[in-house]
């Protein structure tokens, strides 16, 4: 892939999700990708919230980069998913981070509340295997390839890239 | 004599025939209905019918003070000590003041010694006076009440049940997506002889299987509080530990925790299964979250001095990880966690405050914060007695004060003496 090998830095995803197993699934498909993405990953709402709010450990901007891409899993402990996005949404600062929420979830008030809330887009984890895996890699190539977030305006966006 | 046939007919199925009995009843015709009165007599039969009311009827003077009582008010209100000229208390007093105010017919209601009234004020204002009519709705607003907590029963029981769809759509599927995606990647895994990550993925499946176990344990049990009832007994709470600490000895033993229990426990009042489960659910818990804590400790005991009332409070004590103040609400929440790596469903706390709650008890936990550990309480009332009072029925009210204040120069009222209320007292003894 020539796109990734020019990119300079790995693109971040900041993967908010209690459950291990589950991370550990998104993990093993995104192993493809390992240097043109990194992944971080907070494991409840308020740590979620300290890393993008760069509060207690993760005061240093330099130990704390703004994500290309936040993947919210909505029932978390201590600040439920669907507040940390409030929170983003509301944050001028953060507000411009896409936001795509990966929940196990297909209730009708949990998509409506999640969309009143500006969520850039809304996944249900599929139970199937192979659709996960294939949900995962559309994730990378849609969110981190071919969409242009605003940290990373590379001048004259992938296109250029891709034909070079 | 057809003529009265015909009325008397009439009089006793007045709803039958409504439309027709309004348009035909000029005075003349009621009147051959009480043939066998004389003029004099029929007149004065009239001017008592409102006497003869079973509901309180009263007429007030712009400034509240009484005109005219019938029997029946004197009856249901006798606090009032209702005579002419005396002024009624609020909050009917106000309501005379509204009347004249809105000039139109006001219902307003009022809870009098465990007994509802409807009154309605129909003002006169030119007369200068007000017409009040007491209603007993105490049955309608009995039946409104129960009714009105059935729907919120039935309310309850819905928001659980949406809940309960709720956990097969996410809690079961939460592991279900962990053994298919795991299997997937030890088919995998095995096929490429990746021998380190297959011991990994199997863990990973297996303990996703129990935990769905679990859950289903815990929801079938959750499901059966307050359906299945053990009748209530005096349970030795001594017993009730030392068995929770047995079912418990899994958690404890992982923990390596030191369980202290206190000396001379109480008896207490309740279903022992559902007690037993509160007690190894708590304990259950404080082992789960020892921490770091080298020496970790659990404590069960009962605070000292009974509560007003009757009852006890019991408490189970641990040196773990504590919780921030901020979620002491929310650990009683049904499948709340805020541990996020600890197993179980999140059910533990949740039931025993329903189970607390089902006893008319209360739960509530203590904790300075993280590291600190945490104590959780619960309140056990005591035991019911068989004859209660009503508990329906309520103190007496401070704003229905009875009318003490008197207008003895109360207009209007000269004009009144014939109603006299000695005359009505004979008539409340007739009528009783």
């Amino acid at each position: 892939m020539v796109p990734e090998a020019i990119s300079p830095k790995p693109l971040l995803i900041l993967l908010v999700e209690d459950n291990p197993d589950h991370t550990e699934l998104i993990r093993r498909n995104l192993e493809n990708h390992q240097r043109t993405i990194r992944l971080c990953h907070v494991s409840d709402g308020e740590e979620a919230l300290n890393y993008l709010f760069r509060r207690q450990g993760y005061a240093d901007a330099a130990r704390s980069p703004r994500p290309h891409l936040v993947l919210l899993d909505l029932r978390l402990p201590k600040i439920d998913g669907l507040e940390v996005l409030r929170q983003i949404k509301t944050s001028e600062e953060l507000l411009r981070i896409p936001v795509v929420v990966l929940s196990t979830s297909n209730a009708e008030p949990d998509i409506l509340r999640a969309y009143r809330h500006y969520a850039n887009s809304y996944l249900v984890k599929p139970i199937d295997p192979a659709q996960f895996r294939e949900l995962i890699s559309t994730i990378y190539s849609y969110w981190m390839r071919w969409n242009n977030c605003p940290w990373c305006l590379r001048p004259h966006g992938s296109e250029n890239l891709q034909s070079a | 004599m057809d003529g009265d046939t015909q009325a008397t007919e009439r009089i006793e199925t007045p709803g039958a025939h409504q439309d027709r009995w309004q348009t035909l009843q000029p005075p003349h015709l009621a009147r051959q209905c009480f043939q066998k009165l004389s003029d004099e007599e029929f007149t004065r039969s009239l001017t008592q019918f409102p006497l003869e009311s079973p509901n309180p009827i009263l007429r007030l003077s712009r400034e509240g003070a009484v005109l005219f009582a019938n029997p029946a008010s004197q009856k249901s209100f006798p606090e009032w000590e209702i005579s002419p000229g005396c002024i009624v208390p609020d909050p009917l007093r106000t309501w005379v003041d509204v009347a004249f105010l809105a000039l139109e017919t006001c219902p307003y209601e009022i809870e009098w010694k465990g007994r509802w009234y409807q009154w309605f004020f129909v003002p006169f204002s030119e007369a200068g006076y007000v017409n009040a009519y007491g209603f007993d709705v105490t049955e309608q607003k009995n039946a409104q009440r129960t009714h009105q907590e059935s729907l919120a029963e039935l309310e309850r029981k819905n928001t659980e049940l949406e809940l309960f769809v709720y956990v097969v759509s996410h809690d079961l599927k939460t592991p279900l997506i962990t053994i298919r995606g795991f299997l997937d990647h030890l088919e995998h895994d095995a096929a490429e002889g990746r021998l380190d990550r297959i011991a990994d993925d199997i863990a990973r499946i297996r303990k996703a299987a129990r935990k769905m176990q679990l859950l289903l344990d815990d929801i079938l049990q959750l499901s059966r509080i307050g359906r299945v009832a053990n009748s209530p007994e005096m349970v030795p709470m001594g017993e009730l530990v030392q068995e929770a600490i047995e079912l418990a000895t899994g958690p404890i033993e992982r923990s390596k925790a030191q369980v202290s229990v206190a000396n001379d426990l109480p008896l207490l009042w309740g279903d022992r299964q559902r007690l037993l489960e509160v007690f190894q659910n708590l304990i259950d818990n404080a082992a789960k979250f020892t921490g770091e804590q080298p020496d970790p400790q659990i404590e069960i005991g009962v605070c000292d001095g009974s509560p007003e009332g009757g009852g006890c409070i019991c408490y189970v004590r641990d040196n773990g990880i504590g919780i921030n103040p901020r979620y002491h609400g929310r650990v009683f929440e049904l499948f709340e966690k805020l541990e996020p790596k600890s197993d179980g469903a999140g059910v533990g706390l949740a039931l025993v405050k329903r189970i607390i709650e089902w006893h008319g008890g209360r739960v509530w936990v203590e904790s300075e914060g993280r590291g600190t550990g945490s104590t959780f309480y619960f309140f056990l009332p005591p035991k019911k007695e068989e004859k209660e009072d009503n508990p329906h029925l309520p103190e007496r009210s401070a704003t229905n004060r009875p009318c003490s204040a008197r207008c003895p120069s109360a207009p209007g009222f000269a004009q009144m003496e014939t109603a006299p209320f000695s005359a009505k007292r004979e008539e409340t003894n007739h009528g009783s």
